[in-house]
């Protein structure tokens, strides 16, 4: 009994910093810009739940949610197709070299915000960029013919497809290494073409790493924010102001000091990306290895 | 492990055999292309500093230039806001060892004291924790500024610091890890012996758990250094911000991308692509050295056999 008691205290001890931190961090601030949206602001004296309809009828954020809608549905399913197909490719013909294919991918990964905004700069560049005779050879010669706001959430999807794929691929390439080799092996005996094998025997068999990486990418995408707001204030002035619905809330907050809305704006994208989190724990039982108390 | 060694060779047929060798051939050959694709412009912003403003036209995008004019693009960006370029890297420095120090250590202790000991409400802290790390800790950040307002710690790097060392995966990943590479016989073993928590902590748990401290370091870092979205909102004077969101406000602050080449700061693009590369060689390195590690640490989630 005594020792027993020890050792929870022990336990509690030993989380109390995170669990402190947890609280102290993430917990408190949620309740805080919860209690913050609801004050009054300047077009609504009253406060209370009125802000987030101002909110969602301001102008810009049908614009942002539209752009950020957009961005997600070509972003989330083009890095799950692109990273899916050449994890695929690495694992069904495998070769030493490519350990360095693979560190190839995962280069791009490392030129994020800034940098990475500079890297697509010189990628897209008809001048200077190393592309150039490409781009001139399709009558691009200015940036301007490509920089163009329709143009921008393609340019955001390939940037985050670059940048994110080479993560991603270690992981399912890891997790298709984890295929038992008789199931490969009976599949091929049974006549499995290699296409047949990918399709119908290993994707399933990794299927939850998937679900993984497609709720994880649909979260981060709803919350698109350094891109657009570099390209915006750096690169091609004003070309997207307020773009993404994390724009929208930093411009409220920093613009226009209208921290009320801004808080509106940043509750709202946290229950976007709380819906996702809570079907994958729940629903997918991804981490059911996990919460199993022993 | 290799799947192609165990392979009895006689199964396959010989056309098919001559069919996966076009497949593989042209697979491969997709696979390179793909990487040269994605090196070319990393390479490009790697030599564009060895070029000044003219050459960066009239060269070829892949030709070198001249070593000196990295010299020459580094004293031009310290022409910036006083050195501003320095201060930056300094508080990069200073910020990120201060979080991966902090965030590890409570992962560290959170994961293990879920892992060997029981205690009350295990499941729902985990699920509260698995809840968090699928949550960008982007979405965070402007609860973040509102409370870190009303305490007063907006614009200071403890503030910063603070809010950049909230790691649930990290604590998630050490909980799999204590749980699944340490048998819970050696806890019992270790109690029955007399060792306390703290003690099997810090002589068993740690020092067998090298790859873990690595890997959560890994990842604290590079979340650490290349967050952007927290000091560009938390962090309000010129000084104290990082390289990440510092590159911005060079990128916004000097001619490189308004082409305005009457402005008095000599940095262009050749400077810019210098500050860029500054900004990543650290994670740069780090990914490489550290590749084996990924794949095992960022599948945490499902490798629990």
């Amino acid at each position: 009994m005594r020792q027993k008691r020890d050792s929870t205290v022990a336990g509690w001890v030993m989380l109390a910093p995170f669990l402190i931190f947890f609280i102290v961090i993430a917990i408190i601030p949620i309740i805080f810009a919860v209690l913050e949206s609801l004050r009054p602001t300047i077009q609504n004296e009253a406060g209370g739940l009125r802000n987030y309809l101002n909110v969602v009828q301001d102008y810009r954020f049908f614009a942002a949610a539209k752009n950020t809608f957009f961005y997600l549905l070509i972003a989330a399913p083009l890095i799950t197709v692109v990273v899916l197909g050449l994890a695929l490719l690495l694992d069904s013909y495998r070769a030493k070299w490519h350990q360095y294919v693979r560190l190839a991918y995962l280069i791009p990964g490392c030129y994020v915000g800034a940098a990475g905004v500079l890297v697509w700069y010189g990628a897209l560049e008809p001048i200077i960029g190393p592309f150039r005779s490409i781009l001139n050879f399709f009558g691009i010669e200015s940036m301007g013919q490509i920089f163009l706001p329709n143009n921008l959430v393609f340019i955001f999807a390939m940037m985050a497809l670059v940048s994110n794929a080479g993560g991603w691929i270690v992981v399912q390439f890891g997790g298709l290494q984890e295929i038992s080799d008789e199931v490969i092996e009976a599949a091929k005996i049974d006549g499995c073409s290699n296409f047949q094998l990918a399709t119908k025997i290993k994707l399933p068999l990794i299927k939850k790493n998937v679900v993984y990486m497609v709720v994880l990418v649909i979260a981060a995408s709803v919350q698109i924010f350094a891109e657009p707001y570099i390209v915006t204030s750096a690169i091609f002035r004003g070309i997207a102001v307020d773009w993404s619905l994390n724009q929208l809330s930093y411009s409220l907050a920093f613009t226009e000091g209208d921290f009320a809305s801004a808080s509106a704006v940043s509750i709202i994208l946290l229950i976007s990306c709380l819906i996702p989190a809570l079907i994958l724990i729940f629903k997918t039982k991804f981490f059911e290895s996990g919460d199993e108390s022993k | 492990m290799s799947r192609t060694s165990v392979a009895p060779k006689a199964v396959v047929k010989a056309s098919k055999k001559k069919r996966t060798t076009v497949g593989a051939i042209s697979s491969n050959a997709l696979l390179i292309f793909i990487a040269i694709v994605l090196l070319i412009p990393a390479l490009w912003m790697t030599i564009a500093p060895s070029k000044d403003r003219a050459e960066l036209v009239t060269m070829s995008p892949l030709g070198f230039g001249t070593f000196e004019s990295y010299i020459t693009r580094w004293q031009n960006l310290l022409l910036y806001d006083e050195g501003a370029m320095l201060r930056w890297i300094e508080n990069s420095i200073w910020y990120t060892s201060a979080t991966v120090i902090l965030s590890t250590t409570m992962a560290l202790l959170g994961g293990f004291a879920l892992a060997a000991i029981n205690i009350k409400f295990k499941r729902q802290i985990l699920i509260l924790i698995m809840i968090a790390m699928i949550i960008p800790t982007i979405s965070l950040v402007m609860p973040t500024f509102v409370w870190l307002n009303v305490l007063g710690l907006t614009d200071t790097e403890l503030g910063l610091i603070l809010a950049s060392s909230l790691y649930p995966f990290g604590v998630y990943l050490s909980y799999i890890h204590f749980s699944t590479v340490i048998p819970r016989e050696l806890y019992e073993a270790a109690k029955i012996d007399g060792c306390g928590y703290f003690k099997i902590f810090r002589k068993i748990a740690i020092p067998i758990s090298k790859s873990l401290v690595g890997i959560l370091a890994f990842f604290s870092f590079v979340a650490s250094w290349n967050n952007f979205f927290l000091p560009q909102v938390l962090i309000l004077s010129g000084e104290k911000h990082p390289l990440s969101s510092g590159l911005t406000l060079l990128f916004t602050n000097t001619p490189a991308f308004s082409g305005n080449s009457s402005a008095i700061l000599p940095i262009e693009r050749s400077e810019i692509a210098l500050s860029a590369i500054i900004m990543v060689i650290p994670i740069a390195v780090l990914f490489i050295v550290s590749q084996k590690f990924l794949s095992r640490g960022m599948l945490a989630g499902s490798v629990k056999s």
